[in-house]
């Protein structure tokens, strides 16, 4: 089943009333404060499954490395576990990564969606570090990623505001400007 | 721009006001202080352009980790309350009024945002209680209010965005 809606995006019908409800950092585990580990910069919308989400950036972006810690984020005020993850090198090399999952429902207006966190990975003495810009520099290679794909719209960036500076093991710190990409993602897979 | 400035540098910093906790709060020592000046890309209305006073410390063997306690504060035509949306709507917050200026409380009460003066003081802790208490110890960095005292009410505009700053 599909509707229409005003934007002119045709989207498959999720239950109806539900709303969108993304947390604004992926988690280590438990998803509490003190467990935050990378800021959520981009959402994909339209029908944007987590399997989709990767199936798309492994396609557009030859981000087929799997490599990389689980973690966890926050949506619809529960905890789950990542759809999956997807790197453009392996787990000892500088490389872009990013970590994605569904939303627990869809959205009366932006369809399934999805949260991501793209960033930068610097392969350094303690294995991997995101510099200061890595987060931004990641939701860039997303859009610049998707969005030339006719199938692929990028929306906007809206501003969250979750700034919050990480902490990285080389003692250094990383944060996002608290921009979040929107880029709709199209109902069949690659 | 992205440097860690010493204590000299911030007593010297005079591009706008800056508010801190001290070298130390409720047993949390001032980590570093950091400068992240980014400059306004297309799409986005406002780039980074924040001194960001980093409290205690986390463990970060394996991945990121946020500090306890961390206080940014940015000018207010770079930040401010009407910059924010979500999904096309309102991004829910709770709007409060603390040292006598307007406040919002986001996040669960883990982010607070203080609009004073010319400024936009924002406030990020592992549990709404410390970052409610920090609100209260705010001080200027060199000389302004001390903890506890009123702060300057927020400029004109500084809430709607429609102050004008130049840089990047």
């Amino acid at each position: 089943m599909a509707v229409a809606l005003t934007a002119g995006h045709w989207l498959l019908a999720e239950p109806a009333t539900a709303h969108f409800s993304a947390g604004h950092y992926t988690y280590s585990g438990s998803c509490t404060e003190a467990n935050r580990v990378d800021p959520v910069t981009v959402v994909l919308y339209g029908s944007a499954t987590g399997a989709r989400v990767l199936n798309h950036v492994q396609h557009h972006g030859g981000w087929t490395h799997q490599s990389g810690s689980p973690q966890n984020f926050l949506t619809h005020g529960q905890c789950y576990a990542m759809s999956g993850q997807r790197a453009n090198d392996d787990g000892l090399s500088s490389r872009w990564h990013v970590r994605v999952r569904t939303t627990y429902h869809g959205d009366d207006t932006w369809g399934t969606t999805a949260m991501g966190s793209p960033h930068r990975d610097e392969l350094v003495w303690c294995i991997h570090a995101v510099p200061p810009n890595g987060f931004n520099a990641g939701r860039t290679q997303i859009v610049n990623m998707l969005s030339p794909s006719p199938h692929h719209t990028y929306s906007h960036n809206a501003y969250w505001g979750n700034t919050q500076s990480m902490k990285q093991c080389t003692g250094s710190t990383a944060a996002s400007n608290g921009y979040v990409a929107w880029i709709s993602m199209p109902a069949w897979d690659h | 721009v992205y440097a860690w400035l010493s204590q000299a540098q911030v007593d010297d910093f005079d591009e706008f006001e800056l508010y801190w906790l001290g070298q130390e709060f409720d047993g949390l020592e001032l980590y570093a202080t950091v400068r992240q000046v980014e400059p306004t890309v297309a799409g986005e209305p406002a780039g980074r352009d924040s001194v960001d006073f980093l409290y205690g410390d986390c463990d970060a063997r394996d991945g990121g980790c946020p500090f306890p306690l961390e206080v940014q504060v940015w000018p207010a035509c770079r930040r401010y309350r009407a910059l924010y949306e979500l999904g096309g709507e309102a991004y829910p917050y709770e709007e409060l009024r603390l040292r006598g200026v307007p406040a919002a409380l986001f996040d669960g009460g883990t982010r607070l945002e203080l609009y004073t003066g010319a400024v936009t003081v924002v406030l990020f802790g592992d549990g709404p209680a410390r970052v409610r208490e920090a609100a209260q110890h705010l001080r200027g960095t060199v000389g302004g209010p001390t903890a506890g005292d009123p702060l300057p009410l927020p400029v004109e505009g500084a809430l709607e965005g429609t102050i004008t700053c130049g840089g990047p």
